[in-house]
């Protein structure tokens, strides 16, 4: 190697940095979603904090935050604050509670601390003191409880039903909760959990998450109706734009006659994929729900009038309003298909005597089928995603039922329905600033990821593959 | 078989090829009426506005009637800044990258790296929206100093990078490779931003008296917000960024050979052939990526609504935030009654950003047509 550089060399250098630089920034963002969103089920070690003044607080450490501050003479000194998450929503609301660093006096982690997961009313972080059967108490102490719950676990259900179950726990300063049995999630000590145990409890738990309905506003619980509604709201969506994609792109590469309007169709596409996802929305609120929506509900339904049926945001709304959204990603995908058919493969068709409809229904269409399944792919991704027009034509943060369910006609396009990005949004932009349904929110973000990132990949993989295919079919 | 009338199976056949060629034909004039009915539907709802006073459209404070605050001229100014902060950040960092992928980095590497930025580009919006509102508004908020460190130490870093390769002993010879340099510029733009963060924290030492909030005050008699413009640029940032990284590089990459062996068989070393001959040469591609990051910008939701905060401000300051055009529609419209005011306005928000956004791609689309053309 010369000792001679130029300047010029580390200008590259630097350019290349930004390259890098972007690369980096986008994979730190998604690394934070992962830590966090993975950490949501894995269970927290209590930790009881014993301050100065005599106070206790059981929880565990969710953030430490510097806090500078400068005295009357100017001294400057740096304290740090602890973020507690305490659970028991009555006593700290938002179920946090920030401690001075400097006031801690002793911490220690109690083998005996337990979490009890509420139905309703959040998490209780304390001791089991008692287990009492209608007013009488058939157990005390951490083991005798925990032995009784647990014997009586699998039977829970019918004795529920039969007698007054309860469980006293004792928060750590010695305040007494009495928890209904019907209203325990789960009873569990995180601090005596082996590695094993842990990682049990953190299957069941991404399990829950992915198949049990929201519990306490969303703060809790799973996803299984949002993750329910993202699919029926993006199979309807495919059902619409899947004929209407591949007919336009026939149009445009097959049968379109080169001319004034094959311009004019063009030029549709192109603006059409530039129109902002949030401008669709309202198109859709202001065409389908209230136009459509408003005539089929004077035609069908004037009976419930002015209760709407249809004439309110829905499903099927929001179905459409991603047909639209997503019609440029179909055609885009399944033209560029059409490109890659070697003409030889037409021209011997044609030859051969068969009509147009022949070529493309039986040489052309088998050819592009991987491309319009990944125009298909694509689609689903993007609809899976968008959440901005959604959340003004029918997307709602919770609801109890399903768009398909057993009731008559099994099928509710008139329903609002839950979706997984506007859950991410309802869990993470709470004007309280509700730290409480954070952890939920990241979980979400992961899952919602995860699923476009597979579809995406997925895309990519089947396109790389049909490009190989031709290349070598045309060499 | 035989007997069969040839002619009419032959015309069943021209039948239904005539019938699909025409349903084909009605697909296009689908999309047509699509585009056109989103503006007829949209001036539709807002006409009535037109014959009402001018405030109702453009008033600052609002017309009665309607929450204060709703006027559209600071949603049309909070647009913009989010669109502006967001070029800021977006620019140089895709256009830089774009001409070292197109000029410097070794093809194979590069085919490799299109499907990660096709990826990065299908991260959804409210992904990266909630994590820059959540998660890096916060962080940014209190690394304040590391934030305007961390340009300068991590070119710093990238060029001791450069020196430390280009005074290496021989035998580490296989990192002259072509492409290996991409590892030793990962290492050193991380050890940059982790050095950007130490020093920062150092300086915080000296320099802070309480948070930043009151530095901000005092020192410089600035408002300081946690969810400010500059986290919206680098967050929306990161989601136009490979749209233009992708347009650029493929105008780039189109640059015919030719320029390229004209220059350097003058003497022109690689780096002065890339700015002065490539760059000028995909000037008009690289703009109408520019346009079209600028129009994603404009018309940009999720990331706005998490990160900007949503405050109604008329100022240009990097350090507060402001509320969007499309974020006061996706805020207020659920809340908004038909033939209302206040769902008419919204309307007409949404239609400036229809406006716009079709003026900027159609633009972009004629520009990138002129250069597709010049190098056919």
């Amino acid at each position: 190697m010369g000792s001679k550089w130029s300047k010029d060399d580390a200008l590259i250098w630097l350019s290349g940095g930004t390259l890098v630089l972007g690369f980096l920034m986008v994979a730190g963002l998604i690394l934070v979603i992962v830590v966090h969103g993975l950490g949501m089920f894995w269970p927290q070690e209590l930790t009881r904090y014993e301050l100065r003044d005599g106070r206790i607080v059981l929880g565990h450490e969710t953030s430490r935050v510097s806090v500078r501050t400068t005295g009357s003479a100017g001294e400057r000194s740096v304290t740090y604050r602890l973020g507690i998450r305490t659970g028991d929503r009555e006593r700290y609301p938002d179920e946090y509670t920030w401690l001075e660093e400097g006031r801690v006096a002793g911490r220690d982690t109690p083998r005996e601390a337990v979490v009890v997961e509420r139905v309703r009313g959040g998490d209780l972080f304390g001791f089991l003191e008692s287990f009492v059967d209608d007013g009488t108490v058939v157990a005390r102490g951490f083991e005798a409880v925990r032995a009784h719950y647990r014997e009586q676990a699998p039977e829970l259900e019918r004795l529920r039903r039969q007698r007054a179950l309860s469980i006293v726990l004792s928060s750590e300063d010695g305040r007494q909760h009495s928890v209904s049995l019907s209203n325990v999630q789960r009873i569990y000590a995180p601090n005596e959990m082996t590695t094993w145990a842990k990682v049990r409890h953190y299957m069941g738990g991404a399990w829950a998450y992915l198949w049990s309905p929201p519990r306490d506003e969303n703060r809790l619980g799973g996803v299984y109706p949002a993750i329910f509604g993202t699919a029926a709201m993006v199979i309807l969506m495919s059902v619409v734009v899947m004929p209407f994609g591949v007919l336009a792109a026939f149009y445009l590469r097959e049968y379109g006659k080169p001319g004034p309007f094959l311009n004019v169709v063009r030029v549709a596409v192109n603006s059409l994929a530039g129109v902002p996802s949030i401008v669709f929305g309202v198109f859709g609120l202001g065409f389908f729900v209230y136009f459509l929506g408003g005539t089929l509900d004077s035609v069908f339904f004037p009976a419930d009038l002015p209760e709407p049926t249809f004439g309110r945001g829905g499903i099927l709304w929001c179905a459409l309003t991603l047909a639209l959204l997503t019609l440029p990603v179909v055609i885009v995908a399944v033209e560029e298909g059409l490109a890659g058919v070697p003409p030889v493969l037409r021209e011997a068709s044609h030859a051969l005597g068969a009509t147009r409809f022949e070529t493309l229904w039986r040489v052309v269409v088998p050819v592009v089928l991987p491309s319009i399944l990944t125009g298909l792919i694509l689609s689903v991704a993007r609809a899976a995603g968008t959440v901005a027009p959604l959340m003004i034509t029918g997307v709602v943060a919770f609801s109890a039922e399903l768009p398909v369910d057993g009731a008559w006609p099994f099928v509710h396009l008139e329903r609002e329905f839950m979706h997984l990005g506007f859950h991410i949004f309802d869990t993470g932009f709470r004007p309280d600033g509700g730290e409480a349904s954070l952890p939920m929110a990241y979980t979400s973000t992961l899952l919602l990821l995860a699923i476009v990132v597979a579809l995406n990949a997925a895309a990519i993989g089947l396109r790389s593959r049909l490009r190989r295919r031709y290349s070598l079919a045309v060499a | 078989m035989t007997d069969r009338p040839q002619g009419r199976r032959l015309d069943r056949r021209r039948l239904l090829d005539l019938l699909v060629g025409r349903l084909a034909a009605l697909g296009g004039v689908v999309l047509i009426l699509t585009i056109l009915s989103v503006f007829a539907v949209i001036l539709w709802v807002i006409f009535p506005l037109f014959s009402s006073p001018a405030e109702y459209r453009w008033g600052i404070s609002g017309p009665e009637g309607i929450d204060a605050g709703y006027g559209i001229l600071p949603l049309i100014s909070g647009t913009l800044k989010g669109a502006v902060y967001t070029l800021l950040f977006a620019v140089p960092v895709s256009v830089l990258a774009a001409l070292y992928a197109s000029q410097f980095l070794p093809r194979v590497l590069m085919e490799r790296l299109k499907p990660l930025v096709e990826i990065m580009a299908a991260v959804p919006s409210v992904v990266l929206g909630f994590i820059g509102g959540v998660w890096l508004a916060p962080f940014l908020a209190s690394h304040v100093f590391a934030l305007f460190l961390a340009p300068v130490f991590i070119s710093g870093a990238v060029v001791a990078a450069f020196l430390t390769r280009h005074h290496a002993p021989v035998r580490f010879r296989s990192f002259n490779l072509p492409g290996r340099e991409i590892w030793l510029l990962l290492v050193a733009v991380l050890a940059g931003g982790w050095l950007a963060l130490e020093c920062g924290a150092l300086l915080e030492a000296a320099w802070l008296r309480a948070g930043y909030e009151t530095w901000f005050a005092e020192s410089l008699g600035l408002t300081f917000t946690q969810r400010n413009a500059i986290v919206v640029g680098m967050v929306m940032g990161l989601a136009v960024t490979p749209v233009i990284f992708t347009l650029s590089e493929e105008a780039l990459s189109a640059v015919p050979r030719s320029f390229l062996e004209g220059s350097m068989s003058l003497g022109a070393t690689r780096w002065q052939t890339a700015v002065h001959i490539v760059l000028p040469a995909a000037g008009s591609g690289i703009l109408a990526a520019v346009l079209l990051g600028f129009s994603r910008a404009i018309g940009e939701t999720m990331i706005v609504l998490f990160v900007s905060g949503n405050v109604p401000v008329l100022d240009w300051s990097a350090f507060t935030g402001f509320r969007a055009l499309s974020a006061s529609v996706a805020l207020d419209l659920p809340n908004a009654a038909p033939d209302d005011t206040l769902y008419r306005v919204l309307f007409f928000a949404a239609f400036l950003l229809l406006v716009s956004t079709f003026a900027i791609n159609t633009v972009a689309e004629l520009v990138r047509r002129r250069l597709r053309r010049r190098y056919a």
